[in-house]
């Protein structure tokens, strides 16, 4: 991931988890659990239009994507972090221990 | 040599008995939440710390905890004072709260969004404190708010159903 994609990243995140998501690394498995919690939580017609279907068991969407499609999805998320947060709060909030494991590079 | 039988079986039992007595359940540990709340477990893989959270985590299931920030909690919107009403209100739809109409439907949002298996959704009483928690089987994940004295308790796991429930039942009273 590029500065502006790990911006975008680390912005929507600290509004979805608040300050904690700074001390989180923006790096390919905190981008993964991204991704899967928008795809997983199937809430929010924009940005589904960002989720492949059907996406194969096992990949992961960080190689998967495209480049421009994960800067695409990622400045969507950011730049409607109102519209989006509402979709996805209730299912980010149990995948929080996730996130974590994540940041402690479990 | 009966009576020798006899009284080693009866030493043997009271070692049996004073074990049980004396020695803490099997791998139980203990996470003390408050004065009043008490979380136990079996003894995790590993424990990790990152900000104000903690993490447990065990072979095939991982839990963490942090206190819910009402500053924080929701993007923008300041719950302080109101941070009761606003997880009631996620987890009773029928709860009747004093809030806006506009933060109701919020709560119903994040409520949806929760995607709670029906039959999983519960709030007990523990002494004072109130806990509500729900379960996704889709996202194997689940949350339980504790609504105490002082803090509300966020834990989120992430694991099976059954794990998820043994979880909220070692939630206890100290």
């Amino acid at each position: 991931m590029d500065l502006h994609e790990r911006q975008d990243l680390k912005s929507f995140l600290v509004s979805l988890y608040g300050p904690q998501a700074n001390e989180w690394p923006m790096n390919e498995k905190i981008f993964d659990l991204t991704y899967e919690l928008v795809a997983l939580s199937g809430r929010c017609s924009g940005m589904m239009d960002f989720v492949p279907r059907p996406m194969p068991y096992g990949i992961n969407p960080m190689r998967y994507l495209k480049k421009e499609l994960r800067e695409m999805f990622l400045r969507a998320i950011n730049k409607n972090k109102d519209q989006y947060i509402l979709c996805v709060k209730g299912a980010a909030g149990g995948m929080s221990t996730k996130f974590k494991e994540a940041a402690l590079g479990l | 040599m009966d009576e020798r039988l006899k009284s080693m079986e009866k030493m043997i039992m009271s070692i049996f008995i004073a074990m049980t007595l004396f020695m803490s359940p099997a791998n139980a540990d203990e996470l003390v939440l408050s004065t009043n709340i008490k979380v136990e477990y079996p003894s995790p893989v590993l424990i990790g710390h990152i900000g104000g959270s903690l993490v447990v985590k065990f072979k095939d299931w991982s839990f963490s905890h942090e206190n819910l920030d009402p500053k924080t909690f929701y993007h923008r919107i300041d719950l302080t004072g109101i941070e009761n009403e606003f997880i009631k209100s996620i987890f009773n739809r029928k709860h009747k709260s004093n809030l806006p109409e506009w933060l109701i439907n919020i709560s119903a949002k994040i409520s949806e969004g929760m995607g709670n298996d029906p039959h999983s959704v519960q709030s007990l009483k523990l002494g004072k404190a109130e806990i509500y928690a729900g379960y996704n089987s889709k996202m194997e994940q689940g949350q339980v708010f504790i609504l105490d004295d002082l803090t509300i308790h966020k834990i989120a796991m992430s694991g099976s159903k059954e794990k998820f429930t043994l979880m909220v039942k070692n939630i206890m009273e100290r």
